[in-house]
């Protein structure tokens, strides 16, 4: 953990030296944000909700995936760089290293452009949770915060995993990790909307559901509100398959010709 | 038990068969073929503390994979290594602590950063005490010059900064034995000089080393022993002047004769041999065969000629054995 922080600490400074890159990356991200935003006030401008979620629900919906998709470059970019590793062999020097690999590979790159979901996300998520009716104590804060940090560790183990598939798929680019990620992006409307099939798969097979939708129908007090509470142990199983998936994987790391 | 103990180290590599064009990618999509390579074949190979070991062997001998299953970087397929009692690839952590590695090709330092930074990285990363980080750096620097490299970005340096700046990296929490893959590659002659003159220094310190490289210069005066492999199989190991006296068949004696004496009368005593004129006005140079004479048969034939002044025996040439190794002459002549 030292590690990562330090090793990430110093390329947070070498990447701010580029300011002008810094602006454009925060501004995109804020624009990517609110384009979102106005889409989903252009369809509550025709109707009141949407299977039973309000405007307001689903702007927290939409809020909490801009906060988690916003940490997710800030502190896991990195991780966005396995497969050229494994493709050019640059995993050597890690492996003889004496600190986590997933540590040194994570720390290795900061994407900046979280800072603009973080701050559009936030800004959302803060003006929902004002508007929604819950009744706030201190038990629901203390629950609601360990589901938000499952939440979030469901999404950077499947971000890995998905990653991780190039020690078996051979090839410099993350094909499987960038098409996941656009179909996770799914997440950021209530599930209820999508299919059967589609709600089945995010829950059962691999558990987008748990980043947005369950936590928040707890949260809400919606149909099914218990299963909100099984976010943590989704968490420690998508935690543990990361890790199993990282060790299998250097197994079969093969480093590159020369 | 020695250091570094390998039995029977074997690496193998899985290559598609594809077919050339996208026809062929298309191909093996749908029917994948592979075929086995092995790059390590075979080998056993035990280091004590304190030796110097080259490890030489002709482009794709397995020389990098061999380095890389030892350091745990690669899994063996066969065969197992045990550095300092731990299995590299399994006790990852601990065995890290005990090496240093440096692959010539490439670079461990972070490419964004001073290699200030990146040294600093490293510090954290094997809990060096503020004292002891002080102390090496110091060291390091004495041999290495490091000071002005200190506040450049790696991807700013020169390649021969770049492998001063590696070489601190490698060594800077001491370790016990430093594995380095072409450390010289690509190097001018000063700092080629410079990085043998600290492998020299590494070695008077008790370093362990295993080096592999394609400049014979680096290994006369830093290594003792020598390993050759070729197409992943050992083929020689023990003592470097063993390996010049077993396999230098060719050998060349300098003369300084006490009289003026025709060449040809030289030759003329001395059949199957090249007798040619030396620096000097009476001296000669004769180039034999170990294996058809002997050095005093030489000698005894020349003084059935003239008197013999000074006499000097050339030390065979490491890069003619191991070129004639590459070459595959090595294993015949032994017999
Ligand atoms: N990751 C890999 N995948 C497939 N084949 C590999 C891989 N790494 C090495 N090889 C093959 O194994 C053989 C040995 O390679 P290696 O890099 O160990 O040779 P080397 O002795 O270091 O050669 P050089 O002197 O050129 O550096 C080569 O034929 C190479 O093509
Ligand atoms: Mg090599």
């Amino acid at each position: 953990m030292r590690v990562y922080f330090r090793i990430l600490g110093a390329h947070l400074r070498s990447t701010l030296e580029y300011e002008a890159d810094f602006a454009i990356m925060v501004v995109a991200g804020l624009l990517f944000q609110l384009l979102n935003l106005v889409f989903l006030s252009a369809i509550f401008a025709q109707v009141p909700h949407i299977n039973g979620w309000t405007y307001a629900e689903c702007v927290l919906v939409a809020g909490m995936y801009g906060i988690i998709a916003g940490l997710s470059p800030l502190f896991f970019e990195g991780m966005w760089s396995i497969s050229w590793r494994i493709n050019k062999g640059e995993l050597d020097y890690p492996l003889i290293r004496p600190a986590p690999v997933a540590a040194q590979v994570i720390g290795s790159r900061i994407g900046l452009h979280g800072v603009g979901d973080l701050i559009v996300g936030g800004s959302m998520a803060g003006w929902a949770v004002t508007q929604v009716s819950v009744s706030w104590t201190p038990l629901t804060v203390a629950i609601g915060l360990l589901l938000f940090v499952s939440a979030a560790a469901i999404h950077l183990s499947f971000v890995t995993i998905f990653n991780l598939a190039s020690f078996w798929i051979p090839g410099p680019h993350p094909f499987l990790a960038i098409t996941m990620h656009n179909i996770e992006d799914m997440v950021r409307y209530p599930l209820t909307i999508y299919g059967q099939g589609l709600r089945l798969a995010f829950t059962v097979l691999v558990p987008f559901a748990f980043v947005t939708f369950f936590p928040l129908v707890w949260l809400l007090g919606k149909p099914f509100a218990w299963a909100g509470l099984l976010t943590p142990v989704v968490a420690l199983w998508s935690v543990w398959l990361a890790r199993f998936t990282f060790r299998r994987g250097l197994l079969r790391y093969e480093s590159s010709g020369h | 038990m020695a250091l570094v103990e390998a039995r029977g180290l074997t690496k193998v590599f899985r290559r598609p068969q594809k077919d050339p064009g996208l026809r062929g990618a298309l191909k093996h999509l749908v029917q994948r073929r592979f075929k086995d390579f092995r790059a390590v074949d075979g080998i056993d190979l035990s280091i004590e503390a304190g030796e110097a070991v080259a490890y030489v062997g002709p482009n794709g001998a397995g020389k990098s994979t061999t380095i890389k299953l030892l350091t745990g970087i690669l899994v063996p397929t066969k065969g197992t290594v045990a550095v300092d009692g731990h299995q590299p690839h399994v006790e990852r952590i601990v065995n890290a602590r005990n090496i240093g590695v440096l692959f010539g090709q490439r670079t461990q330092l972070w490419w964004d950063l001073p290699v200030r930074e990146s040294l600093a990285l490293l510090r954290d990363m094997y809990s060096l005490s503020p004292t002891f980080y002080k102390q090496r750096l110091e060291r390091l620097d004495d041999v290495l010059g490091l000071g002005e490299l200190m506040p450049v970005l790696a991807r700013k340096l020169s390649l021969g900064q770049r492998m001063r700046a590696d070489l601190a990296a490698a060594l800077l929490h001491q370790p016990k034995i430093v594995y380095l893959d072409e450390p010289t590659i690509g190097l001018d002659i000063s700092v080629k000089d410079r990085v043998r003159q600290f492998l020299r220094e590494l070695r008077a310190d008790g370093t362990t080393l295993m080096l592999t490289t394609h400049d014979l210069g680096d290994i006369e005066d830093v290594c003792e022993r020598i390993v050759i492999i070729d197409e992943g199989r050992k083929i020689f190991d023990g003592p470097l002047k063993e390996m010049k006296d077993q396999f230098a068949r060719v050998r060349r004696m300098h003369l300084q004769l006490a009289s003026s004496v025709p060449l040809a009368q030289v030759a003329a005593v001395l059949p199957e041999t090249e007798v040619a004129q030396g620096d000097g006005p009476h001296s000669v140079t004769i180039t034999f065969d170990r294996f058809t004479h002997t050095a005093g048969q030489i000698v005894s034939a020349v003084l059935q000629v003239t008197e013999v002044g000074e006499l000097h025996l050339d030390e065979p040439a490491i890069e003619d054995v191991v070129r004639k190794v590459y070459a595959g002459e090595l294993l015949r002549e032994s017999v």
